[in-house]
């Protein structure tokens, strides 16, 4: 009897995702059918999804949790700042005066990280070093300008530039070929990762990733990355830049994930131990998280820059394009396969585990499953860590999605989406119902409902809360008129049969 | 479902009428009908062969009929005079007139003889005292027909004496009275008339010379008490389970100890909030006990939440099943496998639900309990079914002891008897079963053995033999059985 009842809700929330996704096709075909347009929509369908995933399990214990939003811009100014990159250059000397025609530059520290015969950099000119006193570097030629001003730094004279390997590494749009180019000297201190720098006459030098260094008999090969068919010239001279992140990329994403489910074992600890209503706990986890993030971060605009397209690529590129490296012009967007991860083992924990279970039931009736053993507790403060979980997973895709975010406005608003798609998804706000592909899908509506507000000509883009608001409380309206239809239909029989039976 | 077919039933004045039906009889809806909280599909009501539509609290009150709840409903925040005059207050320049109230409240609290200034607050009185000042209240609208529904079920000794002087009073005054009681030996002394009611209809009226003990609870029943009793005297095994010096919260000053054998039953009475299901919901490790130690088998149990329980073989049919034995929205098959899901899971805590669904197979035929399949919603089952689901989730784990919280209450006479007959079947086969009840009849019939309570202490203890409604009365009031005996 009840399973025909949820599936009906499933496919009634379906039908509401059909009807609108046709409706746009319809008034505006050639913008939604595009394929960026569904991969975006779908791209940021799973990000919705994961803390509309998350919520609901907070919402199907009869709690709530509002302060996802501000947990994903907190987990965003967090990433960043933990991935923050530099790149020093080798060997760095400020200088403080220069006799010209002399080729003499006196630095501020002992030149003697220079020996005779090696190369150095100033203003953009390269100068082979002849002696080294104390504070003073001479030069084989006279130096341009006579202007004391910036470092001087090492470089290398150029030797061959090999070809474009055949092979590629790296995923996705991100797979480089390697070259080989060599150095008259031994390079030291350079690691894969470190930059290499291409220095023309003309101008236009190019910044590379190295991707090995070998010393052999004072000669070095070098090798770097280059993208597919990028052109390269033999170049003069080279530098080296030494890159340094704050932390080892997976460090970081461990450490985030492991902060956000401490933040929703906090939020469950004061709900339950206090005990204090979740309402008012996760609104102030709302304020508290977003003034935090605007403090660490002196409310300044975070970001990756250029850095980590590897890992941006995994964080947000194509499926098919990682696994193969070719370009499709269709392809699953990598949200929408954590989406997929995280509901299954959503839905396989919620309805064939015991612990599933026990969060439904103390959902339903919280008493009742204590009485019966349930460390109802326990299993609370569970479902508010796997809601901040999903936050702080969710929290790390949309900031690698973005590349840029803004302390006081990243996320803001996303917990009451991520609320009204789990109450449309079929999550009752009074506990203990609750299904995952519901709640997916009901993500999938609000955004594809928002992709319609922006394409379809016609409708003002400003309207969009409105409409979205609407929408919701007409879902909601629906199921409940269904429900009470469905209940009374249920008691007629039940008369009819007694009466027969009588 | 209707509660209530084609029932009649007539009070004249300065009369006091009873009206008693097991629970679920639909005395508490005839109530309600009458005094307009609820409207009646069919019928009609005569006041002095007029008749009237009370299709509202307001309008019955204005006609005279006055409910007086079982659970009081005053506010506790406000002080006597307000709630008597709550809702109608006197008003002076559009100001509550203190003065008036304060007068007024005086007089009719001295007419139910409360001796208490109307300034103090509802909340500071006991509940006999809270009682008072409901009767006060109702008074104080001119009330004809006072309607009582239990009014002496929370009520000490001396209290209840107090009432029954002011109902006695009443009648003199021309308020004709419904009283509705369990208790047969209040119904002897008060009422001058009883109507029975029995699954929702008249079961017979009952003439003051006819009412006897025996005549009602016939009538209530609809048959021999001795039919649905037969408790044949046990062959005593050994301690199971011993308490000593059990402290519960509600009452840190008595001491609680008693034990319980394996294959006994053993009946809790007293009176309501006599601390009787504190000392089971300590037992269970709902509520952690302040002191005082737990023996299973010689063995002492460390309680601090209900898993320890029932790992040690404990099961608690709860008071109030709707709230804390079932999962209504949830299956049969998810309530009956709800205690024993640590016990079927695979790893990493993956259910077993094919274990689930056997032992709900097992226990809906163990259990007879009548329904369609084991997928039915719980809360489209009848009260007793819902009952024996409660009793079948403990069942399934295989307990030793069983602990039930009036674990016949608000269902039919059948299931009531099918839930006596599993009783005596589970204890025939060694379990230990420790009831609480404030049915006499229930009390008197099942336990081999009956402790009863008095406001947070054990008052006394009686063997099957010396078994009487007197003697357990008279302990459930706080009397000594010496003095009772002398």
């Amino acid at each position: 009897m009840q399973i025909p009842a949820a599936y009906k809700k499933l496919i009634g929330i379906f039908g509401l995702l059909v009807v609108i996704c046709m409706f746009t096709a319809w008034q505006a075909p050639d913008s939604f059918l595009k394929a960026a347009n569904i991969e975006n929509t779908i791209r940021w369908t799973a990000l919705f999804g994961i803390i509309s995933i998350g919520v609901s399990f907070v919402i199907m214990t009869g709690g709530i949790d509002l302060s996802i939003g501000s947990v994903v811009g907190l987990i965003g100014c967090l990433l960043a700042m933990s991935l923050k990159t530099t790149y020093l250059p080798q060997d760095l000397l400020p200088v403080e005066a220069v006799v010209a025609d002399r080729g003499e530059l006196s630095v501020t520290s002992p030149g003697q990280l220079y020996k005779p015969g090696e190369w150095i950099s100033y203003l953009d000119r390269e100068y082979q070093v002849k002696s080294v006193n104390d504070n003073q570097i001479v030069t084989e030629q006279a130096i341009k300008t006579g202007e004391a001003k910036g470092s001087l730094r090492r470089v290398y004279p150029a030797g061959t530039l090999g070809e474009e390997s055949a092979d590629s590494i790296g995923v996705g749009s991100y797979r480089m070929h390697i070259r080989t180019i060599s150095v008259a000297f031994p390079v030291n201190s350079v690691n894969a990762g470190d930059s290499i720098e291409l220095l023309y006459d003309v101008g236009l030098d190019q910044k590379m990733p190295v991707h090995r260094v070998e010393v052999k008999d004072g000669n070095t090969e070098v090798q770097f990355l280059v993208r597919n068919n990028q052109r390269v010239n033999a170049p003069q001279f080279v530098a080296f830049q030494s890159r340094s992140q704050r932390m080892p990329t997976v460090v970081a994403i461990l450490l985030i994930l492991s902060i956000a489910t401490f933040l929703g074992w906090v939020h469950g600890m004061l709900i339950t131990k206090i005990p204090l209503q979740p309402f008012v706990v996760t609104l102030c986890g709302l304020l508290f998280y977003r003034g935090l993030a605007r403090y660490i971060t002196g409310d300044q605009e975070q970001g990756f820059g250029s850095e980590l397209p590897e890992v941006k690529e995994l964080a947000k590129g194509g499926f098919f394009r990682i696994l193969t490296g070719d370009t499709y012009s269709f392809d699953i967007p990598m949200p929408f396969i954590y989406m997929t991860l995280i509901g299954v083992v959503a839905a396989v924990f919620l309805n064939k585990t015991i612990y599933g279970r026990y969060i439904l039931a103390l959902g339903r009736n919280e008493q009742a499953a204590r009485f019966s053993g349930i460390s109802t507790d326990k299993m609370k403060i569970v479902a508010y860590m796997i809601c901040s979980f999903c936050g702080g997973v969710a929290g790390i895709l949309f900031s690698f999605d973005l590349n840029s975010i803004q302390p006081s406005g990243h996320g803001e608003f996303y917990e009451l989406y991520a609320i009204a798609a789990a109450v449309l998804g079929g999550c009752s706000l009074r506990g203990g119902e609750g299904s995952i592909l519901g709640v997916i899908i009901a993500a999938a509506v609000m955004r594809v409902l928002n992709n319609a507000i922006n394409l379809v000509e016609g409708i003002d883009t400003t309207m969009e809360f409105a409409i979205i608001g609407m929408v919701i409380l007409m879902g909601v309206i629906a199921d409940e008129l269904v429900r009470r239809y469905a209940a009374k239909r249920r008691a007629l029989a039940k008369i009819k049969d007694t009466t027969e039976g009588a | 479902m209707q509660a209530l077919q084609d029932v009649s039933l007539s009070l004249g004045e300065g009369e006091v009428l009873a009206v008693l039906g097991e629970n679920g009889a639909g005395k508490s809806t005839l109530m309600k009908i009458l005094a307009g909280v609820q409207q009646s599909d069919t019928g009609s009501i005569r006041i002095h062969g007029e008749p009237v539509q009370l299709d509202s609290c307001r309008t019955a009150m204005s006609h005279g009929v006055v409910l007086i709840h079982q659970e009081l409903n005053l506010a506790d925040n406000l002080d006597i005079g307000a709630n008597i005059f709550l809702g109608r207050e006197p008003r002076r320049f559009g100001l509550i007139d203190r003065r008036t109230i304060e007068r007024e409240s005086r007089r009719f609290l001295d007419m139910v003889g409360l001796d208490e200034s109307p300034n103090k607050l509802v909340g500071e009185l006991t509940i006999g005292r809270q009682q008072m000042v409901e009767i006060a209240k109702a008074l104080s609208t001119e009330a004809k027909v006072l309607i009582m529904d239990e009014p002496t079920s929370s009520l000490s000794g001396r209290e209840t004496e107090r009432l029954f002087e002011v109902v006695k009073d009443l009648r003199k005054r021309g308020v004709s009275i419904i009283y509705i009681s369990h208790r047969l030996g209040e119904v002897i002394e008060l009422a001058d008339r009883v109507t029975v009611l029995r699954d929702g209809k008249n079961a017979g009226d009952l003439a003051k010379e006819e009412i006897t003990h025996d005549n009602m609870v016939r009538l209530m029943v609809g048959r021999d008490v001795s039919k649905i009793f037969n408790r044949k005297p046990t062959t005593a095994h050994e301690v199971l389970f011993k308490v000593t010096d059990l402290v519960t919260p509600t009452w840190p000053q008595h001491r609680v100890s008693f034990e319980v054998r394996a294959g006994e039953i053993v009946g809790i009475s007293g009176l309501v909030g006599a601390g009787r299901t504190e000392v089971l919901r300590c037992l269970f490790g709902i509520d952690r006990a302040m002191s005082g130690t737990i023996e299973m088998n010689g063995v002492t149990l460390q309680l601090d939440k209900p898993y320890d329980a029932i790992r040690h073989g404990i099961g608690l049919i709860p008071e109030d099943r709707k709230k804390e034995g079932l999962v209504l929205e949830m299956p049969i098959s998810s309530n009956i496998g709800l205690a024993g899901l640590r016990k079927n899971q695979f790893a990493f805590g993956v259910l077993n639900q094919r274990q689930e669904s056997d032992d709900a197979a097992k226990m809906i035929q163990q259990m007879r309990i009548r329904t369609p399949n084991a997928a039915q919603i719980v809360q489209f089952l009848s009260g007793g079914n819902q009952q024996k689901v409660v009793i079948g989730k403990w069942l399934a784990l295989g307990p030793r002891l069983l602990l039930l919280d009036e674990p016949t209450r608000g269902i039919d006479v059948g299931a009531k008897q099918e839930i006596y007959r599993l009783m005596e079947d589970l204890a025939a086969q060694g379990l230990a079963i420790l009831f609480v009840s404030s049915e006499m009849e229930e009390i008197l019939g099942m336990s081999d053995r009956v402790l009863v309570m008095h406001e947070g202490r054990i008052s006394g203890e009686l063997a099957r033999k010396d078994l009487s409604e007197e003697a357990v009365m008279f302990l459930a009031t706080g009397k000594e059985l010496s003095k009772s005996s002398a």
